[in-house]
C-alpha cells in the first residue's frame, strides 16, 4: 500500500472522530442526541447501534455505488438504510430488550438521521468500500463519543450520579454518587442535582456549553498560529532590512 | 424510445434487487430473534405480575371479549399458594395507543380496588418517563385515578382510561 492510499485511508478514518465531527462540528443529528442522552448507558447504546447501521449502509452503497443508477440514487440509499436500521431493531429487541425500551421511537428514526444519509451520498456514493467502511467506523466514534459526553454532563448535574447495569443488565447494577450522596439504609444524606438537566432544555444547555468550549479552544489555536506567522514574517522581514 | 425503456427497466431492477435483498435479510433475521422477543416477552409477563402482586405463586389466564372493552386484553387471576386457593386479586393486561406511541400495562385490581400498576410496553418518545413520572404516583398505595398534567411526553389519559377499564371489568365480574 503506498503512502498516499494509506494517508487517505487514514484521513477517512480520523476525520470523523474529532476535526469533522458529526455532532460537534458539522452539527447533524441533534434530535436523537438531545432525546436520548438523559443517561450515559443509553447513550452509548445508541451509539453503538448508530455506528453499526453507518458502517453497514456505507459499506454496501459503496459496494453498489456504480450499480445504482443516479435517478433512485437517494430512494436506494434509504431502502438499504432502513433495512439495516430494521435489522438492528429485530436484535436490539431480542438482545438488548432495555436499550430497546429506552431509545424507543428513536431508534426507527435513524433511518432518517442526516449523519447516515449525509455520508452515504457524500462519501460512500462516490468513494472505495474500505474507505466507505473507515469512514463509517470513524464518523461512528466520532457520534458516540460525543453523545456519551453530553449523557455523562447531563446525568451527573441532573441525578446527581452516574448509574451502570440499568441497560445493559450483564453489569452488575452500581450507581455512582458524584453530586448526591446515600445513606447505607436509602436516605439522601445530600442532593446537589439539577433535574432541569435530564429535560430537553437542559439537553440544549449542555450541548451549547460544549459547542462554546470547542470553539474557544479553536479560536485559541487559531490565535496562536496566527501569532506564530505574525513573529516569523516580521523576523524575515527584519533579516531582510539587516541583509540590505 | 428503446433507450427510455430500457432505463426505466434498469431502474425498476436495480430498486427490485435491493428491496428484495433485504428483505431476504430482514427476514433471516427475524427467523432468529421472533423466538427470543417471544420469549423475553413471557417473562416480562411473568416478571410484572410477580412485580403486580409479589406473594403470586400461580395464576389462570382468561380472555376477555374485545368487543365490550377497548385496552383489555386478558386478564389474570393471581393466587398466593399453588393449589389457586387464595386468591390475591385480579391482573388485567391492557394495550392502548395515542398520538405518542403504544403503552400496554398490568393493572393489579382488588376489592380495595386499584392496586399496582406494571408497565409492559412503552413505545412513547421518552420511553422511560411515563413510568418515573406517572404510574409510581399509583404505587404508593393511593388508589384514586387523578389526572395529571403531564404535558407532551407521555399519555396520562390514555393510562388512566386502561385502568379505568380494568376497574369496570372487575366490578362487573364481582357484581356477578
Amino acid at each position: 500500500m503506498d503512502k498516499i492510499t494509506r494517508a487517505r485511508h487514514h484521513e477517512s478514518f480520523v476525520s470523523g472522530i474529532l476535526k469533522e465531527n458529526p455532532l460537534l462540528v458539522m452539527i447533524l443529528g441533534t434530535c436523537p442526541a438531545l432525546a436520548i442522552t438523559k443517561s450515559f448507558e443509553a447513550a452509548f447504546g445508541m451509539g453503538l447501534l448508530f455506528t453499526f447501521v453507518l458502517v453497514c449502509s456505507n459499506v454496501i452503497i459503496s459496494a453498489l455505488r456504480n450499480i445504482i443508477p443516479d435517478e433512485i440514487r437517494t430512494p436506494a440509499y434509504i431502502v438499504v438504510i432502513a433495512a439495516f436500521v430494521t435489522i438492528v431493531k429485530m436484535l436490539c429487541n431480542a438482545f438488548l430488550p432495555a436499550l430497546y425500551t429506552s431509545l424507543g421511537v428513536y431508534l426507527s428514526l435513524l433511518v432518517v438521521n442526516c449523519i447516515v444519509l449525509g455520508r452515504a451520498e457524500a462519501f460512500a456514493g462516490s468513494n472505495t468500500v474500505y474507505d466507505s467502511f473507515l469512514d463509517g467506523v470513524g464518523n461512528g466514534i466520532g457520534y458516540t463519543w460525543a453523545i456519551s459526553l453530553i449523557a455523562v454532563i447531563r446525568e451527573i448535574l441532573g441525578t446527581g450520579m452516574l448509574t451502570f447495569g440499568k441497560i445493559f443488565t450483564f453489569i452488575p447494577l452500581t450507581h455512582l454518587y458524584i453530586l448526591k450522596a446515600v445513606s447505607a439504609d436509602g436516605t439522601t444524606l445530600y442532593d446537589y442535582s439539577m433535574s432541569l438537566f435530564q429535560n430537553p432544555a437542559g439537553a440544549f444547555i449542555v450541548l451549547g456549553l460544549i459547542l462554546a468550549v470547542m470553539a474557544a479552544i479553536k479560536n485559541h489555536k487559531r490565535e496562536k498560529e496566527m501569532a506564530i506567522k505574525k513573529a516569523k514574517a516580521f523576523a524575515m522581514a527584519a533579516a531582510k532590512e539587516r541583509a540590505e | 424510445m428503446a433507450n427510455e425503456k430500457g432505463k426505466m427497466l434498469k431502474i425498476g431492477l436495480t430498486l427490485g434487487i435491493i428491496g428484495g435483498a433485504s428483505a431476504l435479510l430482514i427476514g433471516l433475521t427475524n427467523l432468529v430473534t421472533a423466538p427470543v422477543i417471544s420469549a423475553n416477552a413471557e417473562n416480562e409477563v411473568m416478571e410484572g405480575l410477580q412485580d403486580v402482586y409479589p406473594s403470586l405463586s400461580a395464576y389462570t389466564e382468561n380472555d376477555i371479549d374485545s368487543s365490550d372493552y377497548t385496552y383489555l386484553v386478558s386478564y389474570y387471576v393471581a393466587y398466593s399458594d399453588t393449589a389457586k386457593t387464595k386468591e390475591i386479586g385480579y391482573i388485567y393486561e391492557t394495550d392502548g395507543k395515542n398520538s405518542y406511541g403504544e403503552v400496554s400495562l398490568l393493572v393489579g385490581v382488588t376489592d380495595s380496588g386499584l392496586g399496582q400498576i406494571y408497565v409492559l410496553t412503552n413505545t412513547e418518545t421518552y420511553g422511560t418517563t411515563l413510568e418515573d413520572n406517572y404510574i409510581t404516583k399509583y404505587n404508593d398505595g393511593d388508589i384514586t385515578i387523578n389526572d395529571v398534567t403531564c404535558g407532551a411526553t407521555y399519555g396520562a389519559k390514555l393510562v388512566k382510561a386502561e385502568c379505568e377499564e380494568a376497574l369496570t371489568h372487575y366490578q362487573t365480574v364481582k357484581g356477578e
